[in-house]
């Protein structure tokens, strides 16, 4: 429990930290909307390579909800 | 035109001056769509949640071939050498709906054979001598028609499918989706929600999410059930819950830089031990968390952009992670090069042991004064709760013909306990696992 406060805390003064950063305006924000930049460019790859490593280790999870489980041994 | 559209995402390519201008001749609800894709400007977090409506319906398809490769014949007692061989087939839609809806849909096909570790023992020298210094994996048969006495081999057929819708508004977006998967032996049903909203100009995205799955487990095949788990044998409706929670905030750093930070928490309830697996006893619960980091940047010079991920992982079960990623986007005109390399490294379950039977100093427990079991209340040699580390390369190469684009894919990985750092207080396992995996594909945009 203590580990996921101090998660929480540095997570937030992270953010916050973040906040002071200089502005980029609308107009330079080009290259950040280019396909290559997203945080998962090709989502079926992505998926896969998900379930597999679900089957094959003892970790999961991240940014983002779980799905359900399967069978796999 | 002001805007470019890419992959459901809206690059501003001028002045937002120049922007308004020309917006005043759109009609209401194409405005309002421009104006959140335009605004945001940034790549959506992974499916199902995206901050821009998609401007584009994408279409897609991949076959997958996944390849375990052969055992050793010195880390086999008995059974087949050979691993899993999976063919997968995906599919995929994802389409506007208006100027606030999208859906997505996406299936998922498997067909699995081959032979999987069922559990590990001491090698046996002949005349009743034991080397307890060399684990050997006993394997089940490889396929109905190969058995290892009577240990049959898995042949298995798996779908998935889900649906997930998103509504978008100035500012954010909020999405839901429902799951469903099928084995022979295996039924899962789970749901999600999921919200981003815009911060700080735009320029910070916090995104939330909620996701649970009800999961029945069962023997369908009377033939497999001679390779059912014999510490732990499944009750009648047996099943297993997962509840999970995540939160992220990505931040725009520059033009060329964004980053993304998040945690998430998961805890599992049920029936958690492997049904084949012959000595595997597993607590009925764990929690775990992760915490998440992801950087991407941009190299003009290269017509690229460099993608780093790195996650912790920890469970009550004992078991810490920490997994490195790193790629490189490489456009080159219409093709685009992705190389790749990830590193996983795990700490072990604080139940595993190489020999789920016998005690760490090589007494049998059915020699330990009568005890079953006595020092454990939970045990497993499955590789996967070892400690150990992988690695795993990647290379992927996208032909651009629009409106298609052509997708190749190839990933070898290897796992083994000389990948992790420092010494390790376990025997190393026989059955660690190498495969590769070769992915052929198209998307089709318009």
């Amino acid at each position: 429990m203590t580990k996921r406060i101090v998660c929480v805390v540095a997570l937030a003064a992270a953010i916050s930290m973040l906040q002071g950063c200089a502005d980029t305006p609308v107009y330079k924000r080009g290259n950040l909307a280019k396909p290559e930049m997203g945080w998962a460019p090709d989502p079926m790859e992505a998926g896969l390579q998900k379930h597999i490593y679900f089957a094959k280790e003892a970790s999961s999870g991240g940014a983002e909800a779980a799905g359900g489980g399967c069978g796999c041994n | 035109m002001v805007l470019k559209q890419q992959a459901g995402v809206v690059a501003v390519t001028k002045p937002i001056v120049t922007m308004t201008k020309i917006m005043k001749k759109q009609n209401a609800s194409s405005r309002l769509m421009a104006l959140s894709a335009a605004a945001v400007a940034l790549p959506g977090i992974s499916a199902p949640v995206q901050a821009a409506a998609p401007t584009e319906t994408v279409i897609g398809y991949r076959y997958t071939a996944y390849n375990e490769s052969t055992l050793d014949a010195d880390d086999v007692a008995s059974g087949d050498l050979g691993r899993y061989d999976i063919n997968v087939n995906q599919w995929s839609l994802l389409t506007p709906i208006g100027a606030h809806w999208s859906l997505a849909v996406n299936i998922q096909d498997e067909t699995l054979s081959g032979a999987s570790p069922w559990y590990v023992q001491p090698k046996e020298l002949g005349d009743d001598t034991i080397d307890y210094n060399t684990p050997q994996v006993v394997m089940s048969g490889a396929s109905p028609g190969s058995e290892n006495g009577n240990i049959i081999g898995i042949d298995e057929h798996r779908t998935d499918a889900s649906v997930a819708t998103s509504y978008y508004y100035t500012g954010g977006s909020i999405s839901g989706n429902l799951a469903f998967s099928t084995e022979d032996d295996y039924e899962s049903v789970s749901f999600g929600l999921s919200t981003e909203r815009e911060f700080d100009k735009k320029q910070t995205v916090v995104a939330t999410g909620f996701s649970y799955s009800d999961d029945d487990i069962f023997y369908e095949d009377e033939s497999r059930i001679v390779k059912r788990n014999t510490s732990d044998p499944l009750p009648d409706n047996a099943g297993k819950t997962n509840a999970s929670f995540f939160v992220s905030a990505s931040r725009i750093l520059g033009p060329n830089n964004i980053i993304l930070g998040g945690i998430s928490f998961a805890t599992k309830e049920g029936h958690l031990s492997d049904a084949y697996k012959r000595f595997d006893k597993r607590p009925q619960e764990k929690d775990s968390y992760t915490l998440n980091l992801s950087y991407r940047h941009y190299v003009k010079a290269i017509q690229g952009a460099w993608h780093f991920d790195y996650r912790y992982y920890d469970d009550t079960w004992g078991v810490v992670s920490n997994t490195f990623s790193v790629a490189l986007y490489k456009n080159w005109e219409k093709l685009q090069i992705v190389p790749s390399m990830r590193y996983y490294g795990q700490s072990a379950a604080n139940f595993y042991d190489i020999y789920a039977l016998y005690r760490k100093d090589g007494i049998p427990a059915s020699e330990n004064n009568g005890k079953d079991y006595a020092k454990w209340n939970y045990y497993s040699d499955d590789a996967r709760l070892s400690d150990y580390a992988s690695f795993a390369f990647g290379l992927k190469v996208v032909f651009k013909q629009k409106p298609v684009d052509w997708v190749l894919g190839l990933e070898y990985y290897m796992a083994d306990e000389e990948f992790l750092p420092g010494n390790s207080d376990y025997l190393a396992h026989p059955g660690m696992i190498q495969y590769t995996r070769f992915t052929f594909g198209v998307d089709h945009r318009f």
